[in-house]
């Protein structure tokens, strides 16, 4: 037992004498002092505005946070005017009352009107049969609308500052009938 | 004092919803988002001056008004006022209801305004309300259907004009069925009414609960008797009340049964002249219950009918976009997107 003691105590020695020796020591002692002054530098110039401005997307609870409220601006945004526009949608159904006159506003039940305003493209025209005595009587309204307004346009054309009055009347009035 | 026969309250009922000789009024409302309103009057008649207190809405001197006269080329002259308030909310357009001495005094009327934050917009609803005239009718809409409850509320002057132009034939006819399903609504609820006031008025005598419920299976039988005019004789004679509910119980409860009659006569016997109201909403208009005229503004008739036996609610909706909170939710929404894309680049 005791010869294997100082047996391990005899190599305990030689290795501890024999240490590993360098020969290059102040080139690696160079290396990693530019290692380190790089890596200094580095973070100097990673350090700028949109890394402070998103330094949010690297915090897991404010980017699911903020994320989540985006979605839920979305959803608000989407339903909100949806709903607007179905309720705008249904106003074409109401009646219009003009001049003791009522015209029944256009049905819209299956919905065609909101996606039409929805893509943003005109309704289809459709088609209407109107019989000979309907066209006459169209045609003799106009006749006789044309011939009684033919002294007032002729005064309008006649005077530009009038003129110009009437314009801008016609188109506030077009303006409203849009913007309902 | 002498009861007036059942006949002649619905006729006088609809002499007066057809009654002409009023001024013809028009109430704009013109309504702001604060909640304020200007109140707009025209009246005009072609009777005279017009008295502030023939005009059908309350008005009195704090109005601006202003008075003109319009000579048509036949030679006609209409008298016209003008008047403008400005009401600071719509609690002092009631305060006016409630103090109203105007030709419709008797009508209970008010105004509502809400709004409501909607983060992208802001919603309006202005409402304005004639109350009621009896609490235990039925509701219009169980008697007709979509086509003549349009009729029903169409005003006096499309009827006219729609009765005497073309298509006139089928118009007459319709007019007549909205005409005796009309009478038959009132009559109905005329008999629902006084079986209410009878209940009232005979409360806490013995078997009155049987009683009530006696009449109110024999409502419909009571109502098909008006309508064939056989009520008044066989009311007056006691015929009628002794079938129902025997006489014994016809001699206790005869005075009381009197009385309800003559408390519905009274409900039914208020006056009303209608006038037509406007509503200008701030903003694009979303809902409205009312007509739209060629400005796009909402309009309603007003008629005695519409608010017997409901209230007569007249609203409109608009919206002002939040433009600020457009912007921001936009610059949110582009600062998270590029937050994930500049997450994805550096990755």
């Amino acid at each position: 037992m005791e010869s294997e003691e100082k047996k391990y105590q005899k190599v305990l020695n030689i290795l501890k004498k024999s240490k590993p020796v360098l020969s290059n020591a102040s080139e690696l002692e160079e290396n990693v002092i530019n290692i380190i002054s790089q890596k200094k530098r580095t973070k100097v110039r990673s350090f700028n505005i949109l890394d402070f401005i998103f330094g949010w997307v690297y915090v897991g609870w404010m980017r699911k946070a903020l994320i989540t409220a985006s979605i839920i601006i979305v959803i608000v945004f989407v339903y909100q005017q949806t709903v607007i526009l179905r309720r705008v949608s249904r106003l074409d159904n109401r009646t219009m009352l003009i001049e003791n006159q009522m015209f029944s506003g256009s049905k819209d039940e299956d919905g065609r009107t909101l996606l039409y305003r929805l893509s943003g493209q005109k309704l289809p025209v459709k088609n209407i049969i109107i019989s000979e005595k309907q066209l006459d009587q169209i045609m003799d309204s106009y006749n006789e609308l044309e011939e009684k307004y033919s002294d007032l346009i002729k005064l309008i054309e006649e005077d530009p500052e009038l003129k110009n009055y009437v314009e801008e009347k016609l188109n506030e009035k077009n303006k409203k009938k849009l913007n309902l | 004092m002498k009861r007036k026969s059942i006949k002649t309250v619905v006729a006088l009922l609809t002499v007066m919803v057809t009654s002409c000789g009023e001024p013809e009024t028009v109430v704009t409302n013109i309504v702001h988002p604060d909640g304020s309103v200007t109140r707009k009057l025209e009246i005009r008649s072609g009777e005279g001056e017009i008295e502030l207190s023939d005009v059908q809405v309350p008005i009195d001197s704090t109005w601006i008004i202003r008075d003109s006269l319009e000579i048509n080329e036949d030679g006609d002259t209409t008298w016209v006022k003008r008047a403008e308030k400005f009401f600071t909310g719509v609690d002092e357009i009631n305060q006016d209801y409630l103090a109203d001495s105007s030709s419709n005094s008797g009508i209970k009327r008010r105004t509502e305004f809400n709004r409501k934050f909607k983060w992208f917009n802001n919603e309006y609803r202005f409402t304005e309300v004639i109350g009621n005239t009896i609490s235990n009718g039925y509701p219009v809409s169980d008697f007709m259907n979509e086509e003549e409850l349009d009729w029903f509320y169409s005003p006096d002057d499309v009827v006219v004009d729609k009765l005497s132009g073309p298509d006139s034939l089928r118009y007459k006819a319709l007019s007549d069925t909205v005409d005796d399903k009309t009478d038959k609504w009132i009559y109905k609820s005329l008999v629902s009414e006084w079986i209410a006031s009878f209940a009232e008025l005979a409360k806490g005598k013995q078997g009155v609960d049987e009683i009530v419920e006696k009449f109110k299976k024999n409502e419909e039988h009571i109502t098909n008797l008006i309508i064939e005019e056989k009520f008044d004789s066989l009311w007056s004679s006691g015929i009628i009340f002794k079938e129902m509910i025997g006489e014994e119980n016809a001699m206790r409860f005869q005075a009381d049964a009197d009385s309800a009659l003559e408390n519905i006569d009274d409900l039914f016997m208020i006056d009303f002249e209608h006038y037509t109201v406007r509503i200008v909403m701030p903003g694009e208009i979303i809902g409205t219950n009312g007509f739209i005229d060629s400005l796009g503004v909402p309009l309603w008739p007003t008629n005695s009918n519409y608010f017997l036996t409901e209230p007569y609610v007249m609203y409109a909706e608009s919206k002002t976009p939040n433009k600020w909170a457009w912007i921001f939710s936009g610059i949110f929404l582009l600062f998270v997107l590029a937050g994930i894309m500049f997450r994805m680049i550096r990755k």
